[in-house]
This record gives structure tokens, sequence and C-alpha cells, in this order.
């Protein structure tokens, strides 16, 4: 129970800190979907085009601004050497890691919360029915991809060039939680729902394997 | 022979484990030139049923034989992702040096083979399907396991010198491992939902594999599987060596200090 007390403490924190500076997270929602637009200019896309980019183009920005984040969120705790004070404190690593990764899912969510609507007017995505199932496979798919992105951002930071080898790690091993979103995402969009919660099974399974495997070998990530 | 196995033979569990990496090294050590006759030995022996012995495959002709490196190397790309897996738990478990050395070492291999498999299917898709690459299920899990042996291999080479390479590796090494059968399920899933108009050709093995191909196809496989074991202990035994070197410079710059 302590644990879970000093994961809130910490995710308290950031929340704290990201709210005084929500330019920040306002930039990169703005950067999500400035990808989103230049999506489109890779080809001169028909309006079926469009639909059948849709949700792609939506999670590939994901992917981008989720890269970004990671690291900015793992990165402040670097500063006037927090992150050494935060390892002084009789906190469980667990803990530290759940914190980190809560706030992180948050933020993304934040984004999306900007950016699902843009980019379903911009790709004339057709969301009326099928919302909540997006908003379901949204979270979920969200909840995996910040833990890998929280961990890997944990562990680039102990590189000399932290913000190159961060998506070159994080990209290959998202590769099922991305399928997974766009796979689930293009059922809803395309009409044929029937592998919807396969890809959504799929997509839960990875959040907790990785969740249990990152919060329990993240001592070994941070301790210096 | 009885002396050196004694000397090998765990007086109790505890030691077993600790001492588990010191035995397979000297284990691998002392067989490791006996390894490597034989696997050139079935080497030769392989190339000779290759193409010698085993028939010309009716449709495909020649290009077909490339199956014979191409599945092998494919196999040893996934053992590789095993070894590493293995030895990143023993190292974290047992943190000796020379589980930490294994994992390095297998990756790299792990990567060469998986390069090959590559390259070679590459070669092979080019006659038969008319182009190197198609975005088919096994070719695009094969590549993003290339991306993360790179990644893996990358981050050994970008670590800051001043913390513990081999325990942040580790971990990279298992959660990696982890992912890898999930990366297969999905892609699989992925394209069998969404199927390309490929001309695909049937190059899976099993099934209707006659005799003489599958003979040949399992010398192919302990052969390339005896190299790989080969490779590994000449490249842990390499990084011991430059280990040892290293301490031994530091021992005799001591000395030298102490001299003066």
């Amino acid at each position: 129970m302590t644990g879970l007390r000093s994961a809130a403490a910490i995710l308290a924190k950031d929340v704290r800190l990201e709210a005084r500076r929500v330019e920040n997270l306002a930039t990169m929602a703005i950067f999500a979907v400035l990808v989103v637009v230049v999506f489109v200019f890779a080809g001169d896309p028909t309006p079926e085009d469009l639909s059948r980019l849709g949700p792609g183009a939506l999670w590939v920005s994901l992917l981008f601004a989720g890269a970004i984040g990671f690291q900015r969120w793992f990165a402040q705790e670097e500063r006037n050497g927090a992150l050494q004070g935060l390892l002084l404190t009789p906190v469980d690593r667990g803990a530290l890691f759940i914190g980190k990764w809560v706030g992180a899912t948050l933020f993304l969510l934040a984004i999306e919360v900007v950016l699902v609507p843009v980019a379903s007017m911009l790709y004339d995505l057709q969301l009326g029915a099928v919302w909540p199932k997006l908003t379901l496979v949204m979270v979920i798919v969200t909840i995996g991809y910040a833990a890998l992105g929280t961990f890997f951002a944990a562990i680039a930071a102990h590189t000399t060039a932290g913000q190159l080898l961060l998506p070159v790690l994080l990209f290959p091993l998202s590769v099922p939680i991305l399928l997974s979103g766009a796979g689930a995402s293009q059922q809803l969009m395309t009409g044929d729902g029937t592998a919807y919660w396969d890809w959504v099974g799929l997509a839960a399974a990875f959040d907790v394997i990785f969740g249990t495997v990152c919060t329990m070998t993240f001592e070994y990530v941070i301790t210096e | 022979m009885i002396s050196s196995i004694k000397k090998w033979w765990p007086r109790s569990w505890r030691q077993f484990w600790t001492t588990l990496d010191g035995r397979t090294y000297h284990v691998l050590l002392h067989m490791r030139s006996w390894i490597g006759w034989l696997a050139v030995g079935m080497m030769v022996a392989t190339f000779a049923l290759v193409f010698w012995w085993v028939p010309l495959e009716s449709i495909q002709g020649y290009p077909q034989k490339i199956f014979y490196i191409h599945v092998p190397s494919a196999w040893l790309m996934y053992s590789a992702v095993g070894v590493v897996f293995v030895a990143s738990v023993m190292y974290l478990w047992q943190r000796t040096q020379l589980w930490d050395i294994f994992a390095r070492c297998a990756a790299e291999i792990g990567f060469l083979f998986c390069s090959l498999t590559l390259v070679t299917g590459m070669l092979w898709g080019s006659p038969i399907w008319g182009k190197p690459w198609v975005w088919d299920a096994r070719l695009t899990s094969t590549f993003v396991l290339w991306l993360i042996y790179l990644g893996y291999l990358l981050f050994r080479m970008l670590a800051r010198r001043d913390i513990e390479v081999g325990r942040i590796a580790a971990v990279i090494g298992i959660v990696g491992a982890i992912d890898v059968p999930i990366i297969h399920l999905s892609v699989q899933w992925w394209r069998t939902l969404h199927p390309l108009p490929v001309v695909m050709i049937a190059n899976d093995p099993g099934g209707g594999l006659p005799t003489s191909m599958l003979v040949t196809l399992l010398v192919a496989l302990v052969s390339f599987s005896l190299v790989f074991v080969y490779l590994l202990t000449q490249r842990v035994w390499q990084e011991r060596t430059i280990e040892n070197l290293g301490l031994l410079e530091a021992i005799l710059d001591r000395k030298a200090e102490h001299a003066t």
C-alpha cells in the first residue's frame, strides 16, 4: 500500500509540473496534429484514400508524439539531480516506475483528446457510432505504449545519444501495440468489426505482460 | 578425464548455480577446436549434399538450393534470442561477468545470422517472386527482429562509460526476447487480416517435403548450429582474453609505479 501511495505522490508531482507548464503539452499536441497534416502531403489522396489512411496516420502521429514526450517526461528528473533525490527516498523502484508510467499515459491521452477530433475531421472519419470502442482501444494501446516508452526513456538516458537511441529501441518493440491499435481502428472504420476484439485482447495482453516485466525490472535500469 | 570431471562437478546446488558460467565456459573452451573441425566437416558434407545429391526442385530449379542456407540461418537467429535471454537472466541473478559476455556475443552472432536470413531471403525472392521484398508476415517479423538486435548492439556501443552496461543490456535482452513471440503473432494477424495481392509461393517447409530434401535440411541445420556454437565460444574466449589482458596491464602498471 505504501508503494501505491508513493506512486500516487510521484504522479501528483508530475501532473502538477505539467499543469504549470501547460504550453509544453499544447506544443506536443500541435506537433501531433502537424504529423497528421504532413501525412496528407505524402500522396495525392482521394476521399476514399483519406478514410483508409486516417487511422494509420493517427497512430503514426501518436508514436512520434510519444517518442518525444517520454524523453521529456523522463529528462525532467535528470535536471538538478532530481533523480538522485528520488533514488535516495526509501521508495520501491517499481512504485517509482508506476508513478511515471501512469503520468506518461495521462499526458499522452491528453494529447489524443486534441488529436483525434482534429484528425477525424481532416480525414473525414465517421466516428459517430464507434467512438466508445475507439476510446477503449486508444486507452489500452496508450497504456502499453507508455509502459515501454517510460522504461526505454530511462534506459536511453544512460547513453551518449539519448534522444537518438530511444526511437531505435522503442519502435521495433512497440510493433505489436501499434498493429493492434491500427488493426482495431481499421476494423471500426471499414465497418467489418469481426476482428476488433482480437486486437483489443492482444493489446490488453501486451499491457499486462510489459507492465509487469517493466515494473519488476525497473530497479536494474535506474540504480546508479 | 576423471580428474577434470571431478574439478567441474559441483558439491552443492548453490555451487552448481554460482559456477555454472565457469563450467560451461571451460567445457566449451576445451571442446572448441573439436567443434570447429566438426563444423568444417559438416559444412563440406552439407554443400556436397546440396549440390550433388539432393534432386533439383521441379518448379523453382536452382534458386531453391538457397533454402538450405536460409532456413538454418533463420533457426539460429531465433536460437540466439534464446541464448541472449537465458544469459541475461543468469547475469542479473548471478552477476558474474561471463554471462554478460555470453549475452553480448550471442547477440552479435544472432545479428549476423539475422542479416544472413534477410539477405538469402531477398536473393531467393528476386527470381521467385520477381522482387526481393514483399510485406509478408515472416519477412516483416524477421526485419523487426533485425532492428531489435541492432538496437541492443547500438545501446552497448553508445552506453555511457560510467554505468554498468551489462545490467541494463540484460534488461533490454529480456524485454526484447519476451517481445519477439508477441511481434511474431501480431504481424501474422496483421498479414492474414489484410492479405496483399502477392504472388506467393508455398515456401513452407514441413508439409510435403520429400525425404531427400528433409535429410539435407537436417544436416544443414546441424552444421550451421555447430558453426554457431563455434563462433560463440571463439568470441567469448576473445572477450575473456581482452579482459584478462586489461587486468594484467593494470597489475603491471601498478608494479611499475611501485618500482620507480
